[in-house]
């Protein structure tokens, strides 16, 4: 027997690991049962029968800039470099569905992504890009909105798009107060109302996905993110189900899921065939569904923010690189490298370059893809997919004791498993119980690191011009018939008719972002859940 | 009645971001340190000011993420000397330009602790700046 020489040594979500693996640590594995074929229940080796040999990971990373006509000219160069799947990063103010000229935006306009408006907006930010061929990821169901408006302006058949709105993952407890949010009931009706909307009207878009994102980049684990994932989920589905408007199967079709990727390189590999081993088993015991196109956990996976450091930020490059490496190991289909300059400011067009570059690379130069699930039936890479399986099914099943997820968030559960992991994590970084490199150990003075990198300069104009423009277009449109718009879409709130339709139409007919979200607002009232009030 | 002599703290993330780990973490090492921290969360910059004059700050701390810090930084200490607040002492945190650095410390922020600082590092920075004027009281 192998000595455990290296001591206490644990996972990132605090598995304990030892220093060797045999066949005795996978000895309950069933080939058949646990593992099977790529494309095949339980689909822990891959969604599809192919993988990346049919369908290469998509390179979407999530960008925008300080106007729509810069965004524009960035996509577009995005497209030229290679990337094939777009995602809008919205500025401050949009993604909460405030308006620019709204006084208490101030200082927010264009900074950390695009302002969006008006659907005119929409049609500068995709003027001369094929939407009906580029997928496009958008942030929530307002700003798709947007989207399928500007679309159908353009004469696009809504059919033809594709594209993601991660519309469920409203459930997923935020650890801060989002001000101005609509309250769950609000957004659970907008979210439920866009998803079967767009099952009609969009069939290709992925209209019921669900992110954890946010939730690891802000301290949750592996186990806990990917047990949140699940109750999330199982919240929408069963609701889904209660409405009745609509087959279950059609909740299961399109969803697809998100997820942060970090630095523990086995445990986010695992992560990922565990959580399509562990979506499976969902889908058939408690749904009972029976076709394989109903239980594909197809995923998009990001480089966690808060692993990019500050200091020599040039040594992130190579974090995100194996970020990226987990994220194709563990079979994911869609990859979001950040920018090496994260933690910095938004990309500049050398680390723009430089992450389609990592992807592509990876793509095209390390033959990694070549074989599907190439780590499948390494003793160490079994045994952990187990043990993170088991650990999420637990977190999911403990939040399901409280209550399920709306209950368990509106105890405090999650404001203090935020903390708490915050807490933890910044005292092991303080203690150099966890090495950061550059940060607590091998730490260099600032004027020691042998170089500076460029950062992304605002133009410090450009907010207010885009409140100029705004008001100006609030001043010139047919503000009788947006008023009717508007009206229209309060009384669809008011009664049982799809308020998602209603939405589509008010944009369409010259409302603002904030104009259509406020109609909702006032009929569902705000999001009062006070969370990390510490 | 005996004042306290605990050192005052308003942490605040000036607009509508929500990067908010970094205030999270800084406001609990401020209270662990026998701080007293009023933790305000997104708040418009008026709302900094009025909040620091009411609850009688020694310190306001902002983070900011979104890569407006001067803007937001401007707007916050007109608002704080408005409300005749312009002598608290003004820390800051999150993803600040090395250019704007000048810029910050002229309009008046004693502290500047982007990440990766030692959380003691900002201790011992407001219990040295402040602790000392709290002692004289």
């Amino acid at each position: 027997m192998a000595a455990e020489s290296s001591g206490e040594l644990t996972s990132h979500s605090g598995i304990p690991l030892k220093d060797l693996y045999t066949p005795e640590d996978i000895k309950d594995l069933d080939y058949a049962r646990d593992l099977g074929y790529p494309g095949q229940p339980p689909f822990t080796r891959g969604v599809y029968k192919t993988m990346y040999r049919g369908q290469p990971f998509t390179i979407r990373r999530f960008t925008g800039v300080e106007t729509p006509e810069q965004t524009n000219d960035l996509y577009k160069e995005e497209l030229r470099l290679g990337q094939n799947g777009l995602a809008i990063a919205p500025d401050v103010p949009t993604s909460i569905a405030l308006d620019s000229d709204n006084p208490r935006c101030e200082g927010d306009v264009g900074f950390c992504g695009v302002p969006i408006d008006t659907v005119e907006d929409m049609e500068i930010i995709f003027k001369d890009i094929p939407v009906e061929k580029v997928t496009c990821w958008c942030y929530t169901p307002y700003i798709t909105g947007l989207y399928f408006a500007m679309a159908d302006k353009r004469g696009v058949d809504l059919k033809a798009l594709g594209g993601t709105t991660p519309a469920m993952g409203i459930f997923c407890p935020v650890p801060v107060d989002i001000p101005f949010k609509v309250s769950l009931d609000g957004e659970i009706r907008m979210a439920m109302d866009f998803a079967e909307w767009t099952a009609l009207n969009v069939p290709n878009w992925h209209n019921t996905s669900v992110s954890v994102y946010g939730q690891k980049d802000n301290g949750m684990n592996n186990i806990q993110s990917l047990g949140l994932l699940i109750a999330a989920s199982v919240e929408a589905a069963d609701l889904w189900k209660a409405r009745g408007k609509m087959p279950l199967e059609q909740f299961f079709r399109r969803i697809s899921f998100e997820m942060a990727i970090a630095n523990d390189m086995f445990e986010e590999i695992c992560t990922l065939r565990a959580a399509r081993r562990l979506w499976t088993k969902v889908c058939q015991e408690r749904y009972g569904l029976t076709d394989r196109k109903h239980m594909q956990f197809r995923v998009r996976v990001q480089t966690s923010g808060c692993t990019n450091v500050a200091q020599e930020p040039l040594n992130n490059i190579i974090r995100i690189a194996y970020h990226m490496l987990s994220g194709c190991l563990g079979g994911a289909q869609a990859m979001h490298p950040n920018g090496y300059d994260e933690a910095l400011c938004i990309p500049t067009d050398q680390s723009m370059l430089l992450s389609i570059r990592t992807l592509q690379i990876l793509q095209e130069e390390t033959n990694v893809t070549a074989v599907i699930d190439p780590l499948g039936g390494s003793y160490y890479v079994e045994w952990l997919t187990s043990e993170i399986e088991k650990g999420a099914w637990e977190y999911y099943k403990k939040i399901e004791g409280m209550g399920g997820i709306c209950r368990a968030t509106r105890s405090g559960f999650f404001v203090n498993e935020y903390k708490k992991a915050n807490i933890d994590w910044d005292k092991k970084v303080d203690s150099g119980e966890k090495t950061v490199i550059g940060v607590n150990k091998y730490r260099m003075k600032p004027e020691e690191v042998p170089y500076k990198v460029p950062v992304y300069k605002f133009r410090p104009t450009a907010g207010q011009e885009k409140i100029a423009k705004l008001k100006k277009y609030k001043r010139e449109r047919e503000n009788a018939k947006v008023q009717a718009a508007l009206d229209r879409l309060e009384k669809a709130c008011r009664s049982d008719e799809n308020i998602f339709e209603y939405l589509v139409q008010a944009y369409r007919s010259g409302a603002t972002l904030q104009e259509g979200t406020d109609v909702c607002r006032k009929v569902y009232g705000l999001d009062t859940a006070q969370l990390m009030k510490l | 009645m005996v004042k306290d002599k605990r050192i005052r703290v308003l942490m605040a993330k000036p607009g509508m971001d929500g990067h908010w780990r970094g205030l999270v973490i800084v406001t609990q090492a401020l209270r662990d340190a026998g701080m007293e921290v009023i933790h305000g969360g997104n708040m418009a910059v008026q709302e900094i000011a009025q909040a620091a004059l009411q609850e009688d700050v020694d310190v306001v701390g902002l983070s900011i993420m979104t890569g407006n810090a001067v803007g937001m930084t401007e707007a916050t200490v007109k608002e704080l000397k408005k409300a005749g607040k312009g002598d608290v002492l003004l820390i800051m945190g999150g993803v600040i330009f090395e250019d704007d650095m000048p810029t910050l410390k002229k309009l008046g922020v004693d502290g500047i602790f982007t990440s990766g600082t030692p959380l003691q590092e900002i201790v011992e920075f407001v219990q040295q700046r402040v602790g000392k004027a709290k002692a004289r009281d």
